[in-house]
């Protein structure tokens, strides 16, 4: 086992693609999981964790391309891997607009699939880090006092102190405790990062 | 049956000749045998039984039969031999007695006379072509009771005084002569008769040496020399010639003129002079032989003095010894004569002005071509969007959407196998393979293996499941809906389409746009099989015939052609030879018509390329 934790979803609905991928991930090291449907899934999977997504783009029912909609409005920063039959550049060409990583066309190689699968994993280590900080930085925000909390407001709209105590008709001073005791409670140590977290937070004053 | 009539009619002309010709007569039969000296096949021998038998046939008072004998006397001059064959001749005469008997040549006559022993005795006798001397001893023969005959080559004096007046210089005769019989009877009389002529000359005989010898001589003569030369049937040595033959090597030989005595020696390099001409003695032996049958008897007829002449003369050799045509005597007639300009250079004359005229007919032409192909580029543009419009509909037909889906169902397995397979090879690298898994794998690719030939194996019957819409079709009108659309690709490609379509075909049964795939599949592959031949080979030809309640149609091509084996292969899908082929064309071809009932096969054309064809049942006919 390479990773612990992270794990390839093979979604496809024929058997011998899915037991035969199955075989070449497992036989790389991986941790594999191999679904019939896109809904099969969405109901069964963890979306939360390192990996990536392996999906045949004609499907029955929720087609490849639903599905890597509907993902990405659910915070899900696996990426996916297309598989076609012969090459539908349309297709192929609306999956990578919309974030696919790579797109193969049956059959191919094994050493293609796991460069693909490799990237994609790095991809998805990436985005899950960036998006544990953001939780982590919203968990943090919940824990400002109230009058913490509009002075925060105020800081990264980038006001100056004296602005803020005229603002909030409170001395300068006090002011300045305020800031201190967020930058702690926030756990960040500049300013330029309060700002960036906050803009990734999607927190404006 | 055509030739049952031919038969009949010539077998009722063979009765005809055979039985009733001679009640067409007078009732009268006359039997004539005519001896000839020499072998059969000798050049003088067949003119003058040509000449013999179209003048017996004009007459019209008896019915003439001829018999030719050929006693071949100068190869086989044995007389135990000769006696042989005069008593082989007198069995095979004996019942059907001749009525004249013609001998050609002393030699004939010879024989008739010393071994004959009661051959043709009594019988009436032409002797023909005899030399002076021969002549003189038949009439002073006992035979000459029974015999008549005609007197040849007897112009040696006047041969030997023209010959002088060309080569006014002349100083030394030669003379050339064989050693056989033949040639003896002839060289004594002409030989007299040129001493006669060139009195006072000296005289170098040649005449009874070797060929060798003679050719020797000839070509080293004493200058002011001329050569006369009788005949030669056998030299010295035995060996035998065809006398026309011995005169071409000795004058090739000689360095001096050669003169000859006879017309029929003309042409083999003799100078000429007032020849004996054989048609005139022809007509002579043939005029006495008459004149015998008619009742008169031949000792009252005198041998003939010879009458036959033509002043005829050689203007190659003329030219050779440079022999002035004012020397010769008025009304000659000449052979190998030059011809002027217009006459020597005719045939390039006429080739000349008719290149002039072909290659202003070919300007012309090339004009009015120019024309015409401005507006067939323009007519070419139009046929190609036809075509690229077929394709776009054929893309998105049923045929394009059996490919894209068979593509699909191919590759799900062939995808399958290669990651079951690699999967193992990647476990037996690091280690982890063991029996379970590996039976595992192996089985997953066995199974998708079983997949791809069920998806190939289903294919036929895919075609087969479509609905088709069956009406009466023409196939006629098919081939040439089919023509009209790919008409401007296959211009475009410098290949011609040729049909030899039979007309007034009856309607068959079938999906108009289904026969349309199979002829455009067959005509399309028909073209890329000729694509890289040669441009006379760039030919597709579509045929259709009706033949036993079967329409058949048939596309030739004459492209790199097909193998014995391959005639049953090709139809197999995914069998392709082309880079970007599929495979599939023929294997649809197969599908349609064989849910058609019909019948698709391919074969090799004994002309180079491949012929293929499919045959359907006609409309409403039963077997």
């Amino acid at each position: 086992m390479r990773d612990k934790g992270v794990v390839i979803f093979v979604i496809d609905n024929d058997a011998s693609v899915r037991k035969s991928l199955s075989f070449l991930l497992r036989s790389a090291g991986y941790e594999v999981k191999t679904f019939v449907s896109a809904e099969e899934f969405l109901s069964q999977a963890a979306l939360d964790i390192i990996g990536c997504i392996i999906l045949d783009v004609r499907m029955g029912g929720m087609t490849g391309l639903d599905l890597q909609v509907h993902l990405a409005t659910r915070d899900c920063h696996m990426p996916i891997i297309f598989m076609t039959g012969h090459g539908d550049i349309p297709m192929s060409v609306q999956a990578i607009k919309k974030g696919a990583v790579d797109f193969l066309t049956k059959p191919f190689d094994d050493t293609q699939l796991l460069s693909s699968v490799e990237s994609a994993i790095g991809q998805s280590r990436r985005e899950k880090a960036a998006l544990d900080e953001i939780r982590d930085f919203r968990r943090r925000l919940k824990t400002l006092t109230p009058r913490e909390h509009e002075v925060f407001l105020h800081v990264i709209s980038g006001l100056m102190n004296k602005q803020i105590a005229g603002e909030l008709n409170i001395k300068e001073h006090t002011v300045k405790v305020h800031r201190g005791r967020i930058m702690e409670k926030l756990g960040v140590g500049s300013l330029a990062n309060l700002v960036r977290l906050a803009e990734k937070a999607k927190i404006s004053s | 049956m055509k030739y049952l009539l031919i038969i009949t009619f010539l077998a009722l002309t063979f009765t005809l000749s055979g039985t009733a010709a001679p009640v067409l007569g007078s009732g009268e039969t006359k039997r004539v045998v005519v001896l000839y000296s020499l072998e059969k096949g000798n050049v003088g021998q067949d003119r003058m039984d040509a000449q013999l038998k179209a003048i017996f046939s004009r007459n019209k008072t008896f019915e003439i039969k001829l018999y030719n004998e050929y006693l071949d006397l100068i190869r086989f001059p044995d007389p135990a031999q000769i006696s042989r064959l005069t008593d082989f001749l007198r069995r095979k005469y004996a019942k059907e007695k001749p009525d004249v008997v013609v001998t050609v040549l002393p030699s004939a006559l010879d024989c008739l006379e010393q071994h004959g022993r009661g051959l043709f005795q009594g019988i009436p006798v032409v002797a023909g072509l005899l030399p002076r001397d021969r002549a003189e001893s038949l009439e002073v023969s006992p035979l000459r009771e029974s015999a008549t005959g005609t007197i040849y080559a007897d112009n040696a004096y006047e041969v030997a005084q023209s010959a002088l007046s060309l080569r006014p210089g002349t100083k030394r005769i030669a003379f050339v002569a064989g050693t056989s019989p033949l040639d003896i009877s002839f060289k004594v009389p002409i030989l007299r008769e040129i001493k006669r002529a060139t009195e006072g000359m000296e005289l170098i005989d040649l005449s009874g040496l070797t060929m060798k010898e003679t050719l020797e001589r000839v070509h080293t003569l004493p200058p002011d020399t001329i050569v006369f030369h009788t005949s030669m049937f056998r030299d010295k040595q035995g060996v035998t010639f065809n006398p026309p033959d011995a005169h071409r090597m000795v004058s090739d030989a000689s360095n001096a003129p050669v003169f000859g005595f006879v017309e029929s020696h003309m042409g083999k390099g003799i100078v000429g002079g007032r020849l004996s001409l054989l048609e005139s003695h022809i007509d002579k032996i043939a005029e006495l032989t008459l004149r015998i049958l008619a009742g008169e008897s031949p000792a009252a007829i005198p041998i003939a003095e010879e009458s036959g002449y033509r002043a005829v003369y050689d203007w190659r050799e003329l030219k050779r010894w440079r022999i002035p045509e004012s020397s010769l005597p008025k009304g000659s007639l000449f052979i190998n004569k030059d011809l002027n300009v217009f006459e020597r250079y005719k045939r390039y004359i006429i080739a000349g002005v008719l290149f002039l005229i072909l290659q202003t007919v070919l300007i012309v032409f090339l004009i009015q071509m120019n024309g015409k192909q401005k507006t067939a580029s323009a007519r070419l543009t139009e046929s190609e969007e036809r075509y690229r419009e077929l394709l776009r509909v054929d893309r998105s037909s049923r045929l394009g959407e059996l490919t894209a889906s068979l593509a699909h169902e191919l590759n799900q397995p062939l995808a399958a196998i290669l990651s079951n397979a690699q999967a193992a090879l990647r476990f037996l690298a690091s280690g982890n393979m063991n029996p379970e898994l590996s039976r595992e794998i192996l089985q997953n690719i066995v199974q998708d293996d079983k997949r791809a030939a069920d998806v190939i194996r289903s294919l036929r019957s895919m075609v087969k499941k479509g609905e088709a819409k069956k009406e009466p079709v023409n196939i006629n009108d098919i081939l040439r809906e089919v023509i009209a659309i790919t008409y401007g690709e296959l211009t475009a490609h410098n290949i011609m389409i040729e049909t030899l379509l039979e007309e007034t075909l009856p309607s068959v049964i079938a999906d108009r746009t289904q026969i349309q795939q199979v002829v455009l599949n067959l005509i399309m592959n028909a073209a890329d099989a000729v694509a890289q031949s040669a441009p006379d080979k760039r030919k597709i030809i579509l045929q259709t015939e009706l033949r036993d309640g079967f329409i058949r149609a048939t596309v030739h091509d004459y492209g790199p052609g097909i193998q014995a084996e391959q005639v049953d292969s090709v139809f197999n899908p995914f069998y392709t030879t082309k880079h970007n082929g599929l495979g599939m064309g023929l294997a649809v071809c197969k599908s349609i018509i064989t849910a058609h009932e019909g019948r698709i096969w391919a074969e090799k054309n004994p002309g180079g390329g491949a012929i293929f064809s499919f045959e359907l049942k006609v409309a409403n006919h039963e077997r």
